[in-house]
């Protein structure tokens, strides 16, 4: 059956033949107009399409009228994807009648810079890795913040002094573009937990600043922090789970156990023999973010078939 | 985008004549023998006889009338396949022609939601319920996860005391109502009846059939289901952005996990503003509703004390995220 979709961030990002889309180009240029100067944090659609007119090669031909009705439409999406809002209407200046008045949400600005980091200058590469890292520290701070916010946010800091955070920036851009499911900016940090890099020396790095952020914690947030990961990846993998019935059944029964997953595994001997099986969550985290493409993340002893390591878990 | 673009009514309570188009291009499934495959001018030409919402100047020849629907429906179908009521397979060439039509196939779920829109019209409901009994007892008997022995059960419920005509139309307005959840599975159509606010007699008899089919459930299966409800309830609640102490929350969570018959909630209290955890039986969640009326709980703010004051913000509005 043909899964329903809602709107996701992915159409931002949606890519063919390598290149961008025309439409995700637009909506890209959409949201850098929200980095361009603080006075337009609101705007009409008149305001978006002559600013689009007037700095892009590409409609410098197209009168501001007849930008409107594309402009309208993915300002629309944009509204459904909670990345600009509809805060009231103004008169038309030079008809009668109101238009309506736009603004930026905070995570519009978060993927602003994330586009802009595309830049092939250094500079304003490096500006925008600078303004990615402040706005997550910001997202990520609260008044009562939750484990996993704390947690994430001492990881990022720890990532950013050592040098290792435009590599997560380039994670997000590739999570984005892959066509995942992204509902939203909280989706999105989440699916960060799936790191992953083809350098050895990255990953290395990166496993030694997340251990070491994790056993800073005192003992209650670490478990509060596995927990959280732990039902990150076991709802994920109930959406993929070919026996729904069989999955469940043992995910029930490791509930209570904050460090390990219930994942499925198949035996590449008999093809057929399909398991869920209990698996130490962080020794999974570690083997996936080396994972390389073809490669299986982890491989067990098949029990019915008893061949060695022929019991392969999950890439998820 | 949701199943309300099938639903929707200008101020005068009449069908968008968009709406008419959506319930048509469905409707057309049920002409088509399961599974069939139909292409875009083949469409077409059935809406121009049977659409309402098309019209044309008098005197257009029955032969254009199919080419001008069909100019008019692409941009139309876009919003189905979001919903994955209808899928294209590939497209094959016009005959004598240089351009191509679309060749379309309706999943399980177009078809169902055909039926329950047929079922509006009183004329067709009793065959329409009993397809769509045949179409969700076949689902359902196919799969063998706890959810979908409990939708079996309450399914057959409805059946065997006669009152298809109460579940059809409570989903009808369940489909209406919602503006936020595209039906991907047919198990869909159950979650969004649970979570949304109906009050009248057929809400009374859901309540109580669903009571009797987590009931009828084996022990194993119940715990299995009941601990799904709960998952979902209490990601919701760690999600959503009104909840009131994040860091009180995922401790109370974490202690609860266990426990598949209680299911961990943060509510507010009206007055006071003072932030509680509690915990809710898990077989009532998915039966209360919506209706943003505080809980029948006491606030454990001495200074404030009063009845009846404490929201769960999931309870206002479940899929309101970060």
């Amino acid at each position: 059956m043909t899964e329903g979709n809602t709107v996701q961030l992915g159409i931002i990002f949606d890519r063919a033949n390598g290149k961008y889309i025309k439409a995700a180009s637009l909506y890209q240029i959409i949201l850098l107009f929200s980095l361009s100067g603080t006075d337009h944090r609101s705007f009409t659609r008149w305001k978006m399409c002559k600013w689009l007119k007037e700095n892009h090669q590409c409609f410098e031909k197209r009168s501001v009228d007849s930008l409107q009705p594309l402009v309208g439409r993915k300002i629309e999406k944009l509204i459904e994807l909670h990345l600009v809002h509809e805060i009231g209407t103004q008169p038309i200046s030079t008809a009668t009648g109101q238009t309506s008045v736009y603004a930026f949400d905070s995570t519009s600005y978060f993927l602003g810079w994330l586009i802009e980091s595309f830049s092939p200058d250094p500079v304003r590469k490096n500006k925008a890795i600078d303004k990615l890292f402040n706005i997550l520290q910001l997202m990520l701070e609260s008044d009562t913040p939750s484990s996993m916010s704390i947690f994430l946010k001492l990881l990022i800091r720890r990532m950013k002094i050592e040098g290792v955070f435009t590599h997560l920036v380039d994670y997000i851009i590739e999570l984005l573009e892959s066509g995942n499911q992204i509902r939203d900016i909280s989706d999105l940090i989440n699916q960060t937990l799936l790191f992953r890099h083809p350098g050895l020396d990255v990953v290395n790095k990166y496993n030694e600043l997340w251990q070491k952020t994790l056993i800073e914690l005192e003992p209650r947030m670490i478990q509060l922090v596995m927990f959280r990961i732990k039902l990150f990846y076991e709802q994920r993998m109930k959406e993929r789970a070919i026996h729904l019935a069989e999955f469940e059944k043992v995910r029930f029964d490791a509930r209570k156990r904050f460090d390990k997953i219930v994942l499925e595994c198949g035996c590449l001997s008999c093809k057929k023999c399909i398991r869920y099986e209990e698996i130490d969550l962080t020794e999974y985290m570690v083997r996936l973010r080396y994972h390389i493409k073809g490669i299986p993340a982890l491989a067990k002893d098949c029990p019915s078939y008893h061949s060695i390591g022929s019991l392969q878990i999950i890439d998820l | 985008m949701a199943t309300g673009i099938l639903f929707q009514r200008d101020r005068k309570g009449r069908l968008k004549s968009h709406a008419k188009i959506f319930r048509d291009i469905l409707r057309f499934s049920l002409n088509l023998e399961e599974c069939n495959q139909f292409s875009q001018k083949e469409l077409a030409a059935w809406l121009a006889s049977n659409c309402s919402a098309f019209e044309f100047n008098p005197g257009t020849p029955t032969k254009t009338k199919p080419y001008k629907v069909l100019r008019e429906i692409g941009p139309l179908l876009g919003p189905l396949v979001e919903l994955g009521l209808i899928y294209q397979i590939g497209s094959e060439p016009e005959k004598n022609g240089t351009s191509e039509f679309a060749i379309w196939k309706y999943p399980v779920a177009g078809r169902l939601l055909a039926l329950i829109i047929d079922s509006i019209d009183l004329e067709h409901r009793i065959q329409s319920n009993h397809k769509i009994y045949e179409i969700l007892r076949l689902h359902h008997s196919s799969n063998k996860s706890s959810k979908h022995q409990f939708f079996l059960q309450l399914l057959t419920i409805y059946h065997q005391h006669d009152r298809l005509d109460d579940l059809t139309e409570i989903i009808t307005e369940a489909l209406e109502k919602l503006d936020y959840i595209p039906v991907k599975d047919l198990t869909d159509i159950y979650e969004i009846v649970s979570i949304t606010h109906f009050t009248d007699e057929k809400a009374r008899v859901f309540i109580s059939n669903w009571k009797s089919a987590l009931n009828n459930l084996d022990p194993s299966t119940k715990n299995l289901f009941l601990y799904d409800i709960k998952l979902v309830y209490e990601e919701l609640m760690a999600n959503h952005k009104d909840l009131g102490d994040p860091s009180l929350f995922e401790g109370y969570r974490f202690d609860l996990r266990g426990d598949p018959e209680e299911t961990a909630l943060q509510a507010r209290c009206i007055k006071c503003n003072i932030v509680q955890n509690l915990s809710y039986k898990t077989s009532n969640l998915s039966i209360r509703s919506l209706n943003n009326k505080p809980l029948d709980i006491k606030c454990p703010n001495p200074k404030c004390g009063l009845d009846n004051c404490l929201v769960v913000p999931i309870f206002v509005n479940p899929f309101d995220t970060l």
